[in-house]
């Protein structure tokens, strides 16, 4: 049997192939693992495991997967959608009364947490002071941007979603999206080059 | 990641962007400054741009290869740090790599734990670090590995601790786990063995936990084992200091989830969390298998918080029950039901293995169902439906079943066949009334008569009896009373079954019984005659203890109906019975019989005195009645003494047994309440050394077992009990002494049973009492006190003890019900205390209001005389009032009462109250 593109896969699923969702959600698996993993609160970290959330999002895909044929949007940003509140009930279980408003926290990654990863990547031995100090940096730097920047960036990065893909994400124009990605790469530039190359 | 359709929308860097990315995967060499060679009017913007994309790439790609975000940094080689030469590596873990280095200033061996280099701690972390090493250097026990300190050379945070010749518990485990014990005494060898490490660790905890500090990471990896049998617990707090910023990865956390305490999962962490991972270390270290095997993370989480593992004495058999109990109760799923800390959990620890009776009583297979019940309480009911119609319809069929096999059996060749299936039905019948059984005792319980309460004033008997637990109970009590019954009735011609059916009578008899309403006392009396009949009917076993246990019942049944001789006849009937069966020797027969001594001499308020004369007091006694009264106090002081005879012969040879201590405890309170009244001359101070002998007793037994809430009410009682008024020439007057603390304590075990049986009136009377005398008490210190702040919060401390005595009796004294004399009296001391309290505070409307109140409720107890003395009580406090409705409330209450005695001092009172608005008192205007 050929092997489907993403369309095929997705145009089979609304007309009632429900075997087409398995396939579907498998060639989306490592960008929706990556999504939980730049999102998962931090205090959650050790005691959730990405791996599962993206389980329980497909067992949960497979129960609505009605309600994916009544609605208009791509497969991938119905799946991310479920895929968002999954974490928001984890969050909410996990961290109960604390949050109070799961919902934004789950959506915009930890900013910590991003500039931790890139801090982390520097192999130089430069010394935990300025560690530290270059962390603050990546942190400011990304808390300055703007959110949706930000969201671009992760997306367009982190989770390997094509620009097309964002703007659907997150709801915005191609041309939009694909300006706010530029711009969140120029802010970043500065002290990213820092680092110097691989 | 296609990007032909969008290509018109999108800016060109982002494009190229793409571009060079795509084109990187199957070139992997290509550079930045290659790409932007190709594309020179954005080489700028790309050279500027590509390093940081690569890097971020770059960085991406090691995060997915590392799986779930664990970085493990390396540490390279290290000979040396700081002032430490490094002999060797002995071990590696998520926070970190142990050296065994030698601190060459001090020329001493110390084991060096050095975290990774790469592990970026923050100013917060660094601090919090540090300040745990230092506490933890604090910490001297002989258990605790010490800590000499901390520091940072060469960019690595170190700490550096005593070095310890051992192995951690994890690798003891791997290594034991090739020879699983064979038979049991290597089992018990084993259980020792554990036993005595877990002491060690729980001691050293509890000794940090006096410090404030937590060790946050108990599991077999950081306790030490050295020479054989020695324990040191390690690396204390560093996992807290480390953790919370993400410093101990998931990787690591994995190791530990399998310790933490299911509260840990939403944050909560203390004491108990600590007791916990312990009692799971101890039982990872008992089975050689961890508690809750790894998988992965939020599987073996729910597996926690479900408390899905293996029971203990299920994993291992062979191990010594004690043990079983104490890491069963130190691993318990809900915090409260474990050790309230580390110390209790050591001195358990070590009475076992000193042989003594642990405290962890072991959760007897009913309690749990018990609390099963309680929690799923509609799953119960649906189960004992269920269980009902089952059982009936095994209970019933097997009648006919044995019928149909006998016809079957005439049948050679299906006899065999024929005793098989009534074996199974009988088996099954058995099992399934064992279960009911089981059923039956949690939801009912003992007898529910508690004790017989006497009126301090008129001496009139009041019967303590614990009514039905919880409405919600009584749907199941219900349930099960229809089937006993139906059981009953349909095998009451069945000679086999006839001892479950006696059985059933009596529970049916029980669960009228704690019904309590009227009718139900009369069926219950009805159903333990029909228990007793059934019993007597049996020849071919014996079932006198059963008969006596019945006849108990059903006298504690007859007292509550007024019946006391009825109740007096059953009890030496159950003696007899008991007598007979004393042969044998057995401690609980002579316990029975202690408590059915007990039973008789606690007789006492029963018809001891002839109704009230007209005076309210008694102050003829015929000849008769007075030659009566003698007979009779000799037989209870008889009884009283071979109550006691018995319990000190039970007590001599097993001093442990709580019953026994408990039964004695009530037989010197018993002792002391008789002499109160006969001989009020004979040595106080005797009298006050029995009382606290019985206190301490009690004390013990519940402090040990607080789910006693009998012995907690006794308790409750006996404390109060040296405070009640005394019989004075002209009628109660205050106790000579009111001792706040005994007062407070007091307070606080009523608290308790009434938490624990809200719907228990006698609790809440016992609660209202305790409040009131405590205020009491207050009042009685503030006169003698003379620090002004000193006196006002004592003033409202009493006020407030009184206004929930006042609330409480409140709450008891409900519209409709039977009108109970000593909770009126006892309501209104407490207005009447609560009214002092008020004016010794200066508040005197506040004063005023609760006077009226508390004529208000006068008015619903004003037919009876005996109120009259606190009703003139009352009236006096209000002399003085403003407010003219008092006139009109003694109207009202003259009209009410048909009483020609009663209405005429009523009248005398009406005549001394000033008309309204006829006399204004300065404090009364003052106030307005």
């Amino acid at each position: 049997m050929m092997e489907r593109t993403d369309e095929q896969l997705e145009a089979a699923l609304r007309a009632g192939d429900d075997a087409a969702m398995a396939q579907l959600f498998e060639r989306h698996r490592e960008r929706l693992f990556r999504m939980v993993q730049f999102r998962l609160d931090p205090r959650l970290v050790g005691r959730i495991d990405a791996d599962d959330v993206v389980q329980e999002t497909f067992l949960e895909a497979k129960k609505r997967v009605l309600a994916f044929r009544d609605d208009q949007k791509p497969f991938l940003v119905w799946v991310r959608l479920m895929t968002h509140q999954t974490m928001i009930d984890l969050h909410r279980k996990h961290l109960g009364a604390k949050m109070r408003s799961a919902g934004r926290e789950v959506s915009a990654p930890a900013s910590n947490a991003i500039s931790s990863f890139f801090v982390a990547q520097i192999t130089s031995p430069s010394g935990a002071v300025m560690r530290e100090e270059l962390r603050a940096k990546v942190e400011s730097a990304l808390a300055s941007m703007d959110e949706i920047d930000r969201e671009v960036l992760l997306l367009r990065h982190f989770e390997e979603l094509s620009n097309k893909e964002a703007a659907d994400v997150l709801g915005i124009q191609e041309n939009a999206a694909s300006n706010r990605y530029v711009r969140a790469l120029t802010r970043l530039k500065g002290f990213l080059a820092d680092l110097g190359p691989q | 990641m296609t990007g032909e359709g969008d290509t018109q929308a999108r800016e060109p860097i982002d494009l190229l962007v793409e571009r060079f990315l795509a084109r990187r995967r199957n070139e992997p060499r290509l550079s930045p400054e290659q790409f932007a060679g190709e594309h020179p009017q954005h080489a700028a913007a790309l050279l500027e741009l590509l390093p940081a994309i690569l890097a971020l790439e770059g960085h991406k790609r090691e995060r997915v290869a590392s799986g779930s975000g664990g970085r493990r940094a390396a540490l390279p080689k290290l000979d040396r740090l700081g002032e430490f030469r490094i002999v060797r590596e002995v071990g590696r873990g998520g926070m970190g790599v142990v050296f065994e280095a030698v601190q060459e200033s001090l020329g001493r061996k110390v084991a060096l734990k050095v975290l990774p280099q790469a592990s970026l701690l923050s100013g917060n972390q660094l601090e919090r670090f540090r300040r745990e090493a230092q506490i933890a250097a604090q910490l001297h026990h002989s258990n605790i590995v010490p800590v000499f300190g901390s520091g940072e050379s060469d960019g690595y945070h170190w700490y550096a601790m005593q070095f310890i010749e051992g192995e951690g518990l994890d690798c003891w485990r791997e290594a034991q786990c090739a020879e699983q014990p064979q038979g049991p005494g290597a089992w018990r060898t084993r259980a020792r063995f554990v036993a005595r490490l877990g002491a060690q660790a729980a001691s050293a905890l509890h000794h940090a936990h006096g410090f404030g500090t937590l060790h946050r990471d108990i599991k077999p990896g950081n306790l030490l084992l050295q020479g054989g049998d020695h324990l040191w617990v390690t690396d204390f707090g560093l996992a807290k200091a480390l953790e919370a910023e993400g410093l101990t990865h998931s990787g690591d956390i994995l190791g530990t989830l399998q310790y933490m305490a299911p509260e840990q999962f939403h944050g909560q962490y203390d004491v108990h969390s600590e007791v916990y991972a312990l009692g799971v270390t101890l039982y990872e270290l008992l089975t050689l298998k961890p508690a809750f095997a790894a998988g992965s993370r939020s599987e073996l989480m729910e597996r926690i918080r479900q408390h899905r593992r293996e029971p203990l004495r299920k994993a291992c058999p062979e191990l010594p029950a004690d043990l079983v109990v104490v890491i069963e109760k130190a691993c318990a799923l809900d915090p409260q039901d474990r050790y309230a800390d580390c110390s209790a959990l050591a001195r358990d620890l070590r009475a076992f293995l000193d042989d003594q009776p642990v405290a962890a009583r072991r959760l007897s297979s009913v309690a749990l169902l018990w609390r099963w019940g309680r929690r799923n309480r509609a799953l119960a009911a649906l189960a004992v439906a269920t269980m009902l119609a089952v059982v009936s319809a095994g209970a019933m069929g097997w009648v006919s079943y044995g019928v149909a096999s006998e016809a079957l059996g005439r049948a050679e060749k299906s006899a065999l066949l024929a005793a098989q299936e009534s074996r199974r039905a009988e088996q099954n019948l058995d099992i399934t009334l064992d279960a009911f059984g089981r059923v039956f005792d949690a939801l009912v319980g003992p007898a529910p008569l508690v004790a017989v309460d006497e009126d301090e004033e008129t001496g009139e008997a009041t019967v303590v009896v614990r009514a039905v637990v919880d409405p919600k109970d009584l749907a199941l009590l219900q349930e099960m009373l229809a089937f006993y019954d139906r059981f009953a009735a349909q095998n009451t011609g069945n000679a086999a079954l006839r001892f479950e059916t006696a059985r059933a009578c009596w529970r049916v008899g029980a669960i009228h019984a704690r019904i309590g309403a009227p009718a139900n006392l009369e069926a219950a009396g009805k159903a333990y005659q029909q228990a007793l009949d059934h019993l007597a009917s049996i020849a071919d076993r014996d079932v006198r203890r059963e008969r006596a246990a019945v006849l108990v019942e059903a006298a504690q049944l007859a007292r509550r109906r007024g019946q006391p001789d009825a109740g007096r006849a059953a009890l030496v009937e159950s003696l007899a019975l008991l007598a007979a069966l004393a042969s044998d020797g057995s401690r609980a027969i002579r316990l029975a019989q202690a408590e059915v001594h007990y039973l008789l001499a606690n007789e006492l308020p029963f018809g001891r005195r002839p109704p009230a004369g007209p005076g309210g007091r008694p102050d003829r006694v015929g000849e008769f009645e007075r030659d009566r009264e003698r007979e009779r106090a000799a037989s209870l002081r008889e009884h009283a003494g071979k109550a006691m005879a018995l319990v000190e012969s039970v007590l001599a040879e097993d001093p442990a047994s709580d019953d026994a201590k408990s039964l004695k405890a009530r037989c010197l309170l018993l002792a002391n309440r008789s002499l109160r009244r006969p001989d009020p001359g004979r040595g106080e101070g005797e009298r006050e050394k029995t009382q606290q002998a019985a206190i301490a007793i009690l004390r013990d037994v519940v402090a040990r077992q607080p789910e006693r809430d009998d012995d907690r009410f006794e308790l409750c009682r006996a404390l109060l009990e040296p405070m009640r008024p005394e019989d004075g020439p002209r009628g109660p007057r205050e106790p000579a002494q009111l001792d706040a603390a005994a007062c407070k304590e007091a307070a606080d075990h009523a608290a308790r049973l009434v938490s624990s049986q809200p719907s228990f009136r006698e609790y809440q009377r016992l609660q209202a009492q305790s409040s009131l005398v405590l205020g009491r008490a207050l009042l009685a210190a503030d006169r003698t006190s003379e620090l002004a702040a000193a006196r006002v919060a004592r003033l409202q401390e009493a006020e407030a003890a009184l206004r929930e005595a006042v609330r409480i009796e409140g709450v008891l004294t409900v519209a409709g019900a039977p009108l109970d004399r000593m909770l009126v009296q006892h309501s209104l001391q407490s207005r009447r205390a609560l009214v002092a309290a008020l004016e010794a505070q200066g508040q005197r409307d506040e004063a005023n209001a609760e006077v009226a109140a508390a004529l208000d409720r006068m008015q619903q107890f004003v037919a009876d005389r005996s109120n009259l003395p606190r009703l003139s009580e009352l009236l006096a406090m209000r002399a003085g009032s403003t407010d003219g409705t008092l006139r009109d409330q003694l109207r009202a209450m003259v009209e009410r009462t048909g009483d020609p005695v009663f209405v005429e001092r009523l009248r005398a009172m009406l005549a001394r109250v000033p008309e309204r608005g006829e006399v204004l008192p300065p404090e009364g205007r003052r106030g307005r």
